[in-house]
């Protein structure tokens, strides 16, 4: 590091002083936030901190002014933030961020118009960040992480600033979406519940009114929530909108909603082309819609065990599993296809025997009855029309329609 | 082909979004909070416990499931401002953790309660000195009103009884409302998990001479190892009567705040007592008793952590096993609010036990149970999955370690959820006869009448309209014998017709089926040799 002289340091700090000052003055949320992100890494705010470690406590220079005396429960907090982050004790760096920010928070309560909103956007922001990463130091010397829960609580408290009629509300989205966050992360999912209801249901809110970005990733969280509950219905819509209104150039987030998406799709009978899969880097899927599509049950049993932890952990796995249904439906449909080539006449009498041939030769080993079983499954859930003859055990098809679509429902529980 | 919009407007998400399985170090924390809700007659004050447990878990899974720790005073944190008064000698440790021997005998007197009238707290203990299995006021009272348990008879006169006999009930006037509190009384044994005196006790109704000390609360418990060799009555009778009164030792010495050594052995053996009652089978009970006292006799730095867990296992098993009863005696489906509380007591037991695997980091030793005991919670919500507000199984099995998931148990338990979800109700009944565990077999009972009736209603609605299904291979289908199948056709609305031969059989498109309303116990047991009791 370049040698830095008290002089020097000193006009740091002063800079950022005015800078701040400046800010709220003239109500330029956009100037002010950019001074609050302490996790940026920005050059400037990074220049400061070593400006700040060296001079040690600028406490002084704070009070001795007045006008910067009136930000003073922002400010020192958010130096000491700044001064640990610098030195990375991630820990104490939001310690004190959390306390700058709850100064910040009786501020802007008192600000009237919705000016500083994109500086409380990037406080939220910091606040989940930093915990985070204050919750890996912790456990990586064996404390307990705590932090990221602390930060949840605060967010809480901000979403209820934010909460009431004024041009404020827009914001709530954004917290909302960081809570979503933390409650994810921390595998709280359940804590989701009561925000979700506050959006939906309160009069105050009016969702069209959100900007998009948050509309996007609301969406995003709460269908995913969906597809844990398989409500695939509400899981298709919800996730379908992220899709359609998230940025086309960000592909990393279209990723991370067709993740989730593919399988609902799947569930409702809407395969998705290798392309898309191969250039969104979701290649896992390949082998459950290759399977859908030859209606090989061996290989969608081998692509769940091959992804297996990939798809416990995001969920999705007994969604997948699910779809063996709709792969026995498959199979049996070839079989037919392949009968009514060579005898049209015969080829709606499916003998279970053959059924059984043609599962051993994908090494599944089933005998008649539980052939007979998956057959009465499928007549059952409509994924077959027609009716099996336990004495003869033979299946006989529909004349029309035997093998109806799915129709973008999905199978019947 | 999946629609990729072009939108308008060119606002994403924010860049920072990461997901939690991306190469990153994954934790959990959980927070359980015990709540006790005052009684209105009670004027003690209640106390609310909270603890955390927090688990690191490095996401590559090589170097074990769980991470060093350094092994801290507590893995469990009490939040600060739950307590009023921060007393040092609350969070002291019983001696015998920090001897070497953790069987040795209790040497510190100043553990015992009997001479400590006030506890830091200012609540007051009862100090027992009923010198009976049974006090004095008590068993006269039982005598009048004839409430003699048979074990209690004397020379079988329901109205006479000795002080050999009697043994104490459980006192519900005093007993806990919820089933938090029970779980968090019993907490209270193991001081290491944080201190917890919680008791609604209040010392106008319970006298010193109604309690009964510790030694004597273990001759109590000897007397009723021996019962268990008791011949002459059938299996729930003795269960029900050692259970009763065991619980009602349990009351005493939390009353009387005990805690230590000796407490703690007691525990032990009750829970093992409890176990074994549930095993009638001679080689069951063997295994299971071997098992345990090669798990008591385990050098552990954590000798309490090795009680909580035979207490909470025992626990568990106690209500599988009660439910299983409830259901048999009483032929109702699952509704009634003692299966309710039932089924949150044991998912209680079931959290606190997992809780317990996490904080354990050293020992491997309950890795074998472990896999059993989880793959309980993946049984008993088989059928939660579509519920909006229920626990996903989805988020839960996205937390179970690795080496878990992969066990043989686990792997028995999601091959049983995939049939029951596909509704392969062949496969189903056929893994269940031929893998499950007694206890497994316990929790799946109900829906094994659920996929039975599901597996009727398919063949009746698919079968091929001339042909109907003869009895037998519906009974060989459905694992049932082949006179419980007819009544459980008609149990379903179903008719069923006999031939000239005799051969019984199930008409096939009949429109009348419904889901059976009353079970019977008959139908409980799969037509099974291995599964036999």
């Amino acid at each position: 590091m370049a040698y830095l002289s008290m002089g020097e340091a000193h006009r740091r700090i002063t800079e950022y002083l005015n800078r701040f000052h400046d800010a709220v003055s003239y109500q330029d949320g956009t100037a002010l936030k950019r001074l609050l992100s302490v996790s940026s890494d920005s050059p400037h705010l990074l220049s400061l901190a070593d400006a700040l470690n060296l001079v040690q406590d600028a406490s002084r220079a704070i009070r001795q002014t007045d006008k910067y005396a009136q930000y003073a429960d922002i400010i020192l907090p958010l130096f000491r933030s700044l001064q640990n982050y610098r030195i990375k004790n991630l820990a104490d760096s939001y310690q004190a961020f959390e306390k700058s920010a709850n100064a910040f928070i009786q501020e802007f309560r008192n600000w009237e118009s919705a000016w500083a909103l994109e500086a409380l956007y990037v406080v939220a922001y910091e606040i989940r960040v930093l915990a985070e990463r204050a919750d890996r130091e912790l456990a990586s010397v064996g404390k307990t992480p705590e932090k990221l829960k602390a930060a949840g609580s605060f967010l809480m408290k901000v979403f209820g600033v934010l909460a009431g009629k004024g041009p404020k509300r827009v914001g709530a989205l954004y917290v909302t979406c960081q809570l979503f966050k933390v409650y994810f992360k921390l595998g709280t999912v359940h804590l989701c519940r009561s925000v979700i209801r506050s959006i939906e249901t309160a009069r105050i809110f009016e969702f069209e009114e959100f900007p998009i970005r948050d509309k996007v990733t609301y969406m995003y969280y709460t269908g995913r929530l969906e597809v844990f509950n398989e409500n695939f219905p509400a899981a298709d819509h919800k996730l379908s909108y992220a899709l359609t209104h998230c940025n086309p150039r960000s592909e990393a987030n279209i990723r991370m909603i067709l993740k989730y998406l593919i399988p609902v799709k799947l569930s409702i009978g809407i395969l998705p082309q290798e392309s898309l899969l191969g250039k969104y880097k979701l290649l896992e899927y390949s082998n459950v819609v290759l399977a859908l599509k030859r209606g090989d049950l061996r290989l969608l049993r081998h692509a769940l065990e091959e992804h297996e932890d990939r798809f416990l952990r995001s969920g999705v796995y007994l969604v997948l599993e699910k779809l063996e249904l709709q792969v026995y439906q498959r199979l049996v449909k070839k079989i037919y296809i392949i009968q009514k080539q060579k005898d049209p006449n015969k080829a709606h009498q499916v003998k279970l025997e053959v059924i059984v041939k043609a599962l051993k030769w994908l090494e599944m080993d089933m005998d008649v009855d539980e052939v007979e079983c998956i057959m009465s499954i499928l007549i059952f859930k409509n994924l077959v029309k027609g009716y099996f003859a336990h004495k003869s055990k033979v299946v006989v098809l529909s004349k029309q329609d035997p093998f109806p679509k799915l129709n973008g429902k999905p199978v019947n529980s | 082909m999946i629609p990729i919009a072009i939108t308008k407007v060119g606002e994403g998400k924010t860049e920072d979004e990461e997901e939690v399985e991306d190469n990153g170090f994954e934790y959990r924390q959980c927070v359980v909070d015990v709540v006790i809700v005052e009684d209105e007659e009670e004027q003690e004050l209640s106390l609310s416990l909270k603890f955390t447990a927090c688990v690191v878990n490095g996401s590559q899974g090589q170097h074990g499931r769980r991470g060093r720790r350094t092994h801290s005073s507590s893995s469990f944190n009490q939040s600060p401002h739950q307590f009023q008064s921060k007393n040092p000698t609350h969070t002291k440790k019983p001696s015998y953790l920090s001897s070497s021997n953790p069987m040795k005998d209790d040497q510190n007197a100043s553990n015992s309660s009997s001479t400590i009238d006030h506890d830091e707290k200012g609540f007051p203990t009862v100090t027992g000195t009923c010198p009976f299995m049974c006090p004095e006021e008590e068993r006269a009272l039982r005598e009048r009103l004839r409430d003699l348990a048979v074990f209690e008879r004397l020379d079988s006169n329901p109205g006479k009884t000795s002080s050999a006999l009697a043994v104490k009930k459980v006192n519900t006037a005093v007993l806990t409302r919820t089933a938090e509190m029970e779980l968090s009384i019993d907490f209270g044994v193991f001081s290491q998990l944080g201190p917890s005196f919680c008791r609604t006790i209040s010392s106008k109704q319970v006298q010193a001479s109604d309690v009964r000390p510790l030694a004597v609360l273990e001759d109590t418990l000897k007397y009723l190892f021996n019962l268990l060799d008791s011949t002459e009555h059938p299996f729930e009778v003795v269960h029900e009567f050692i259970f009763d009164r065991t619980r009602s030792i349990r009351q005493d010495l939390s009353m009387q705040n005990i805690i230590g050594d000796k407490a703690v052995h007691l525990y032990e053996r009750m829970g093992f007592l409890v176990v074994v009652t549930y095993l009638t089978d001679e080689r069951q009970r063997i295994i299971i008793g071997t098992n345990i006292s090669s798990l008591l006799t385990l050098q552990s730095t954590r000798p309490t952590i090795l009680h909580a867990f035979m207490y909470f296992i025992a626990q568990v098993i106690f209500h599988v096993v009660s439910d299983h009863k409830l259901r048999i005696c009483t032929g109702s489906p699952n509704i009634s609010p003692m299966h309710q509380l039932n089924m949150e007591q044991l998912t209680k037991a079931l959290t606190s036990l997992y809780f317990l695997y996490e904080a354990n980091l050293n020992s491997h030793s309950f890795y074998k149970n472990e896999a059993e005991f989880r793959s309980f919670y993946v049984l008993l919500h088989l059928g939660s999955q579509s519920q909006p507000m229920g626990e996903s199984l989805s988020l839960w099995l996205r937390d179970v370690p690795h080496s878990i998931v992969k066990s043989k148990e686990m792997c028995f338990a999601r091959r049983v959820l995939r049939y029951f979800r596909v509704g392969n109700y062949k496969r189903f009944l056929c893994t269940i006869e031929a893998e499950a565990s007694c206890l497994q077999y316990c929790i799946l009972q109900p829906y094994i009448s659920e996929v039975r009736a599901f597996a009727v209603s398919c063949v009746n609605y698919g079968g091929y309209k001339i042909h109907p299904y003869p009895l037998p291979d519906l009974s060989k289908l459905l694992l049932m014998k082949e006179v419980d199948v007819e009544s459980f056709c008609s149990d379903c609305g179903l008719e069923t017709t006999t031939d000239e031969v005799g051969k019984k059989f199930l008409p096939m498109k009949q429109t009348s089926f419904c889901h059976p309303k009353r079970v019977f116990q008959n139908y409980f047991l799969l037509d099974s040799r291995r599964l036999e009791r």
